[in-house]
């Protein structure tokens, strides 16, 4: 049984704010991801009835997105850079994917795989987004505008990783405090970027982007263990697995924490939201940087 | 020289040829053994093709068993918009062979190509 201190959180004014949601509706992100968009595959529907033996498939497999993450975020106190939190949580779900590793037990606070650095596990900077997004710091970034900018140029890895890649750029992957697996700093702006980053920035791209047209089609992403990044209640999270039980979306929230979202929550959360399905991946699985 | 090899056909007419197989017990031999497989791409079309969670899981265990074990998406290019290096030969393979298949690879070159693979298949290419 979950613990519902833990379901259907709402923060105080988080980077998400109704004004920002309000533009943030299908046919506008369809339109900003230009090449990246795409539609719902019909293979990938599953209908109502089956969801539950689908769900226990994916928990005896450990096949859901929240496995395929290896960490969490700390955007704490308050960056107000939820939408990027969420973004790299999506973007690295689906590459650890590719990847072909499942991380058993997914995001644990205060702990490091020694797996993330062996397969190749590459954390990137929501900051590197945000800052882009959001030049004034303060006030949040709708997905609308951190989704086109990652599908344009990509993001930033952190500075903190599993393993020295040797990037040759790189950046704090939050203003807010971070933790063990992300690295916290001071606010930096786009003029303040180590020259040249565009040449790294553009190696983490989503390449295809989902949005569902349907709450049943944003349940069924998560089922095939993709993960969907949803914006409500001021505060924007990534859903990574269905549970049938007490029918929870669980997401891996951007505070060293996973919440969950009841169906109620859930089903006026879909609107706006995005599952990467590619994104790039390197020449060399051993030579992320090159 | 000559005289040799008359005095051992006479040994052979009379006592027959050895079995030399006995032999094969203290001679240096040389076992040439086929090539074992140090990576696999399993390469799909997301519009066409699920992959199930079990597949999923065999790759993984794969990857711990230290075979490089990858999902590929048909339509995935690297930073650039190209083909990943890593990925050109086996896509051209695979897209030869039809997808989805596990194309298994072994020191840069492709071993085999199996169309449709079951979990099963997949971790028993250990």
């Amino acid at each position: 049984m979950i613990d519902p201190s833990l379901i259907d959180v709402v923060l105080p004014d988080d980077g998400y704010p109704a004004h920002l949601a309000a533009e943030d509706t299908r046919d506008v992100l369809w339109d900003v991801c230009g090449n990246a968009s795409r539609e719902f595959p019909a293979s990938m529907w599953i209908e109502p009835k089956d969801w539950e033996a689908k769900a226990r498939e994916n928990d005896r497999h450990k096949a859901w997105a929240m496995q395929a993450l290896d960490r969490y975020t700390n955007q704490g106190p308050s960056s107000h850079e939820c939408t990027t939190h969420s973004l790299r949580a999506n973007f690295e779900a689906a590459r650890n994917r590719a990847r072909g590793v499942i991380f058993p037990e997914g995001p644990r606070k205060d702990f490091t795989y020694t797996d993330s650095g062996r397969f190749g596990s590459v954390w990137l900077s929501p900051l590197s987004v945000y800052a882009e997004a959001n030049p004034g710091q303060w006030g949040g970034a709708n997905v609308r505008r951190v989704l086109e900018i990652a599908v344009r140029r990509g993001m930033l890895p952190d500075k903190v990783q599993p393993r020295d890649y040797q990037f040759k750029h790189v950046l704090q992957g939050t203003s807010g405090a971070g933790n063990s697996n992300q690295s916290g700093g001071r606010w930096v702006s786009m003029r303040d970027f180590p020259s040249g980053w565009e040449q790294t920035a553009k190696l983490f791209r989503p390449l295809e982007v989902v949005f569902p047209e349907s709450y049943e089609q944003a349940v069924c992403l998560v089922l095939h263990g993709y993960a969907v990044s949803v914006g409500r209640s001021g505060h924007a999270v990534p859903w990574c697995q269905w549970m049938p039980d007490q029918r929870l979306m669980a997401y891996p929230d951007s505070y060293n924490v996973t919440r969950y979202d009841s169906e109620r929550v859930a089903k006026s959360a879909w609107r706006g939201s995005f599952s990467i399905i590619t994104t790039t991946v390197p020449d060399s699985w051993e030579e992320p940087a090159a | 020289m000559r005289p040799l090899v008359l005095i051992a056909a006479g040994l052979f007419v009379m006592f027959g040829v050895p079995d030399v197989s006995a032999l094969r017990d203290w001679l240096p031999v040389t076992v040439v053994k086929p090539a074992e497989a140090d990576a696999v791409v399993l390469v799909y079309e997301k519009d066409q093709h699920v992959i199930a969670p079990a597949v999923r899981a065999a790759l993984n265990t794969l990857n711990r068993e230290g075979v490089l074990a990858t999902l590929l998406e048909d339509d995935t290019t690297d930073g650039d918009g190209d083909i990943p290096e890593q990925y050109k030969l086996p896509l051209e393979a695979a897209r030869k062979a039809g997808l989805p298949c596990l194309v298994v690879m072994a020191g840069g070159k492709v071993l085999r190509v199996v169309a449709n693979p079951t979990a099963e298949q997949i971790e028993g290419v250990k």
